[in-house]
């Protein structure tokens, strides 16, 4: 297939007619810049070739220009197998097609079909046309590298092509049909994942659930069986029970059983009275030998009573002179004592009396002192009573000697004032004159300075007389001068002194008499101590007092010294005539004690005699007049009869215990009890077992009206039933897996096949590229594995240069086998090879142009100078 | 005097590997049955009707056959129904035959224990019912000893009759002589599915609808009538049976005519009534087995009551026409090829190669079928 010329009008871009004449058998370039519109010339081969030209879709209508409602026209001159075809299609307004070559004219529909046959591509869909082998071969811009699985139709052309290439008859559309109903009943058993499916899944729940429903049913009639098995068991219980209640030998037991307890209860009886009497007969007994034992204890005492009594008597005797005795020393003891305690007495009479005279002496030597020192105290008193007149009539105390100093004082301020005004007369005395001056009538005998504060009158006899007179200013002053030595003359006057001088003198004096004073009175007070000998207090008053009424002793007291000697004879004496007392007392005791001794043990030993005495009389009396031997004889002889009597009675009472022992009441009663509760029992077990066989009667009805037995045979043999079903739907299975895994593997071996002539005619083109290496396809024509070197790589992870120039060349290998089954053929690549280096695209476009050779092939690029080395014809839009 | 001896009813069957159609027709059958003892009773003036043992097929049937068969029975009011247990039934006590004694009609008499039964003025029925599945004692033996004043005397047991000779083991073995040592003017056994005279007094009756194959004289109840006393019975066979069940086997090679040698079996037999079990064997081609197996299953399955067809032992083996019509070339053929080849090895592989086969050969002719081309 050659495409010759191609006219677009009103198609995308191209608004005004564009077209592309005289393309050539071989390699055709058409290099134009970015957006001429290359890309759109391919879609307008596409649409006029692929489209339907009454389409009216999205696609159809997106080939209008933007914007103008106009309709897109193509117009497409193209060569097949030598005939020329021109194609002339306008999609939307007015929308048509014509065909027309080889003589031949097609419209519309008819012309559509025509291109189809003449194309071999499927009619256009939804999602556009099928274009078969040239969807493959025309390549549009960004798709070269894609190296996908060829369309269905393309793909579905290659393998009819390859079919008759490597004689290999798929079988066409039945061989497809009994694979997919083989696929199709593989699913029924299998899911995609080899998992058992429906029919696979509902055998084996029909006989899981069949089994399952066998065991139930063989469990039901299990369960019946059993009942039936306990309802016998139940029943021949019964019968046991109904034989046991009626058993006549059972009564016959019973009735021996009440015989037995009545003899027993006589037996016990009998035992029980022997024994009172046997333990009587023993007591019986036991007092005989007491009574004969008591005999001759008796007969004993009355020997050992005999003699104590003598023993007694003497001990008694004994002790009557002992008493006596011991009396005696007390006597004795008590007239000792007597002496020495009058002694004693006197003794202390005369130690009182010295005693007495020696205190009565150290009192009158207290009051002489007393009376001494009154003396010299009142002595005082009288000195100090004159001290005190004085005092008082001395007027100067000492405020008054204050006072003075204060009017003192007050005078020589005021003067003082009153010479600082006046004036300062000064008289110095000649010798001559001497004696003779005189100043208001008073002689000088000294020279003076002094102020004048009066009228004064200085008389220099015989010279002068001179009158001087104060100045009248001074007057005040000395008006204050002269009260104040008024004020010290009044005082002085009071006081009764006559100047300053006797006015001081009369103080001092004053404080003078009250030191003496205070000096006095205080040895007044060290004169008054307290006498403690006499009991008095301290103080003059209290001396006087405790003396008022006592004379003063003589001056001839008794000596002291010679007093104390009396006093210390007489006690020396005193003490010791108290030891001897206190050693009398003691001895004195003693002779008591001795005698109470004596006297309590005359008293013991007179109760000794008395109960000697009083057992003696006693056991005399017991024994009475009957002779000691005819009483012990009689005692023995009874002794004997009650031996007897207790002989006797224990053989009765072994024998009566060995009868109880045969029948023992306690047991016989138990057995009785045992059967009364046996009958009980079987009574109650009658009624329980007829209830439960009433029950399971009713469960044997239920469950057998169900029919167990029938329903668990139906079961197992449906479960058999559906486990040969299994089996045989199991090997169904298996013989469909077995049978699609053949077909698979044969599918498979067959497109191995089918790929030989593909992998072949890439070969001298991938030498070119790459020597050494091999691409092999998968069944769906995709390359998946490139081999260099005995190394393979996956296509898909080749770089995107290597992987554009495998699917260019996969696509020219294609090509070849097209063109060898007389398929019409034209390669178009839009802006290929782009990611191929200098060296690769050099060898690509080496491979394109040999291609050529054989087939058309346009190369439609931007890149002008990339093809510039290529010898093709070029073309311009 | 005449009377029916019958036995082996087993009501109540499951057929369990029967189809649910076949189940249902072959179980009622056997109800059924009863109405065609009474019929021939009557038809032949007998007075009373001994079932010699398995009246049920199992010791607990169910309600629903227990009251079709006392409804069916008591709907022959003029009949006298003797039912003895058998080793299917046993009568185990407060069992079926429990409940059957007390709500039998009046003319329905269970024979469950070893004691006389005067079933008509002077005929003392010597009953020997069965309480186990087996008893190792002769359930029969107590005859001799019973004595009745009855003119005629009618032994009715279930079991086995002891080999002469032979060691006394197995079960519910009944003395071969037993008629004779006791005396008996007519022994009815049951538990053979099939008529059987052990001596002119002693007979099998056999079941009256047949329940398994390949039996010979079956479907049938005795006629017996008692002439004077020490007269020898006339025992008369009365064919009571609907279906026939018959058991085939087909040995087939390649080019045989099938289909004709599938149509002479059973000949005779009304189709419907016809219970076969075809065991079908030999090699033949691939596309014969198809063909025979569509014409098995698709027709002649359906012709009759119930096939039960066994043809495990039936061969295909492909020939080259069986090859060359999946196709001569392409993945079919190749994987046909594969398959024949695989076929030939031993053991379940082969099976399922040849199993795969026929499945691939099949699905080639329903593609053929349908057009596809």
């Amino acid at each position: 297939m050659f495409i010759r010329d191609i006219r677009v009008e009103n198609f995308r871009k191209f608004r005004d007619p564009v077209s592309l004449t005289g393309l050539g058998n071989g390699l055709n370039l058409i290099c134009e810049p970015n957006e001429t519109g290359k890309s759109t010339l391919l879609d307008a081969m596409r649409a006029a070739l692929f489209e339907r030209h009454s389409s009216k879709s999205e696609r159809i209508r997106s080939f209008r220009p933007h914007g103008d409602e106009v309709a897109p026209t193509v117009d497409l001159v193209f060569e097949i197998d030598g005939v020329s075809w021109t194609l002339k299609k306008r999609f939307i307004d007015k929308a048509s097609v014509s065909l027309e070559g080889g003589g031949n004219r097609f419209h519309g529909d008819e012309a559509e079909e025509k291109l189809q046959e003449l194309l071999g591509f499927a009619r256009a869909g939804k999602g556009g046309a099928d274009e078969g082998a040239l969807g493959l071969l025309w390549v549009e811009q960004g798709q070269s590298f894609v190296m996908g699985t060829p369309g269905q139709v393309a793909r579905r052309t290659i393998e009819d092509v390859l079919a008759g290439e490597v004689g290999v008859v798929t079988g066409g559309k039945r061989t497809r049909a009994v694979v997919d109903a083989v696929n199709a009943g593989f699913a029924e058993f299998f899911t995609a994942t080899g998992k058992p499916a429906r029919k696979l899944v509902d055998a084996q729940s029909a006989s899981t659930a069949a089994s399952e429903a066998a065991t139930t049913a063989e469990e039901e009639l299990q369960q019946y069986e059993n009942t039936l098995d306990r309802l016998e068991s139940k029943r021949g219980e019964l019968r046991r029970i109904l034989r046991d209640i009626d058993d006549p030998s059972a009564a016959e037991i019973s009735s021996t059983i009440a015989a037995d307890i009545d003899r027993a209860k006589v037996a016990k009886t009998q035992f029980e009275k022997l024994s009172a009497e046997h333990r009587h007969a023993v007591q019986e007994r036991d007092l005989a030998y007491g009574r004969l034992e008591q005999h001759r204890a008796d007969v004993k005492a009355l020997v050992a009573a005999s003699i104590a009594l003598d023993e007694a008597r003497e001990a008694a005797e004994t002790q009557a002179s002992n008493v006596e005795k011991a009396r005696q020393a007390e006597v004795t003891a008590s007239t000792a004592l007597d002496d020495v305690r009058n002694a004693l007495a006197e003794a202390e009479g005369k130690r009182t009396r010295a005693a007495d005279a020696r205190r009565l002496a150290e009192r009158q030597r207290a009051q002489a002192a007393a009376f001494e020192r009154l003396d010299r105290v009142e002595a005082i008193v009288l000195e100090l009573a004159s001290l005190q007149s004085r005092i008082d009539a001395e007027l100067m105390d000492a405020d008054a000697a204050k006072r003075l100093a204060e009017l003192e004082k007050k005078v020589v301020q005021t003067k003082a004032a009153v010479e600082a005004g006046a004036t300062l007369l000064e008289i110095n005395l000649t010798p001559s004159a001497l004696g003779k001056v005189t100043i208001d009538g008073t002689a000088m005998r000294d020279d003076t300075k002094l102020a004048i504060d009066k009228v004064l009158t200085v008389v220099v006899p015989g010279s002068v007389e001179l009158t001087l007179t104060p100045p009248a200013s001074g007057e005040a002053a000395a008006a204050k001068w002269r009260a104040a030595e008024q004020d010290l003359a009044n005082f002085l006057r009071g006081v009764g002194h006559g100047d300053i001088g006797a006015a001081h003198r009369g103080a001092r004096i004053r404080e003078d008499d009250l030191r003496d004073h205070r000096a006095l009175s205080a040895r007044l007070a060290a004169e008054c101590p307290a006498d403690p000998a006499l009991g008095l207090a301290g103080g003059l008053d209290a001396l006087r007092s405790g003396l008022s009424g006592e004379v003063r002793p003589s001056s001839t007291v008794a000596d002291v010294a010679t007093l104390d000697s009396d006093v210390g004879d007489a006690e020396k004496m005193a003490s010791d005539l108290s030891a001897q007392h206190q050693e009398a007392i003691a001895r004195r005791e003693k002779a008591v004690e001795a005698l109470n001794r004596a006297l309590v043990q005359e008293a013991r030993l007179d109760g000794s005699l008395r109960q000697a005495d009083a057992d003696f009389r006693r056991l005399t009396s017991v024994m009475g007049d009957e002779k000691s031997e005819d009483v012990e004889t009689r005692l023995i002889s009874s002794l004997a009869v009650a031996d007897g009597s207790v002989a006797r009675l224990t053989v009765d009472l072994d024998r009566a215990h060995l009868a109880s022992d045969v029948l023992d009441l306690g047991a016989l009663e138990r057995k009785r009890e045992n059967d009364e509760r046996r009958r009980k029992q079987l009574q109650e077990d009658r009624v329980r077992l007829a209830g439960d066989i009433a029950r399971l009667e009713g469960d044997a009805k239920t469950q057998g009206g169900s029919g167990p037995a029938s329903r668990a045979a139906a079961a197992a043999e449906l479960a058999e039933v559906a486990k040969q079903h299994l089996a045989r739907v199991t090997a169904d299975a298996e013989a469909l897996r077995l049978l699609k895994e053949t077909l698979d593997a044969a599918q498979a071996d067959a497109s191995q096949k089918y790929l030989t002539p593909i992998t072949e005619r890439i070969a001298p083109y991938l030498k070119q590229l790459l020597p050494n290496a091999s691409l092999t396809f998968s069944e769906d024509f995709k390359p998946t594995l490139l081999t260099r070197g005995g190394r393979g790589e996956a296509a898909e992870g080749l770089s995107k240069g290597t992987q554009e120039q495998l699917a260019v060349l996969t696509r020219l290998a294609f090509a070849d086998l097209l063109i060898a089954k007389g398929k019409p053929v034209s390669l178009v690549l839009d802006d290929a090879l782009v990611f191929a280096d200098d060296a690769r695209f050099e060898t690509m476009t080496e491979i394109l142009r040999e291609a050529a050779n054989k087939m058309q092939v346009i190369v439609l690029s931007c890149r002008a100078s990339a093809y510039r080395h290529v010898d093709a014809q070029r073309h311009e839009l | 005097m005449k009377f029916i001896h019958t036995s082996d009813w087993q009501l109540g069957k499951p057929f369990g590997r029967a189809t649910d159609e076949a189940r249902a027709a072959l179980q009622d059958a056997r109800l059924e049955a009863i109405d065609a003892v009474a019929d021939a009773a009557r038809t032949h003036s007998a007075s009373f009707v001994l079932v010699a043992g398995d009246v049920f097929d199992s010791s607990e049937p169910g309600d629903r056959v227990y009251r079709q068969a006392l409804t069916r029975m008591k709907a022959r009011p003029d009949l006298r129904w003797l039912l003895l247990p058998g080793n299917h039934d046993p009568a185990r006590a407060d069992g079926l035959w429990t409940r059957l004694t007390s709500e039998a009609p009046v003319n329905v008499t269970a024979c469950v224990e070893p004691s006389v039964v005067e079933v008509a003025e002077g005929v003392a029925v010597f009953p020997a019912p069965l309480q186990y599945k087996r008893v190792l004692d002769d359930p029969t033996a107590w005859f001799a000893s019973a004595e009745t004043g009855a003119a005629r005397r009618i032994g009715l047991a279930h079991g086995s009759i002891k080999e002469f000779g032979s060691a006394g083991s197995g079960t519910n073995l009944i003395a071969p002589d037993r008629a004779k040592l006791a005396g008996l003017d007519y022994l009815g056994l049951g538990d053979w599915h099939a008529v059987k005279s052990i001596d002119p007094r002693t007979w099998y009756s056999g079941t009256p609808e047949p329940d398994d194959f390949g039996r010979e004289d079956t479907g049938k109840v005795l006629l017996v009538e008692l002439g004077s006393r020490g007269d020898t019975p006339v025992v008369t066979r009365i064919p009571t049976g609907r279906y026939t069940w018959a058991d085939e086997t087909l040995h087939l090679s390649s080019n045989d005519d099938h289909r004709s040698r599938i149509a002479q079996l059973a000949p005779d037999i009304e189709r419907k009534n016809l219970v076969l079990r075809l065991r079908v064997n030999g090699v033949i081609s691939l596309s014969e087995r198809v063909d025979l197996m569509q014409h098995l299953l698709d027709e002649l399955a359906h012709e009759i009551r119930w096939l039960d067809l066994r043809a495990d032992e039936l061969f295909a083996h492909p020939t080259d026409t069986d090859l060359g019509d999946i196709d001569a070339h392409g993945i079919l053929r190749a994987a046909a090829d594969r398959l024949a080849k695989l076929s030939e090895e031993p053991g379940d592989k082969g099976r399922a190669a040849a199993a795969a086969l026929e499945r691939l050969y099949f699905e080639h002719r329903r593609t053929d079928r349908t057009g596809v081309q």
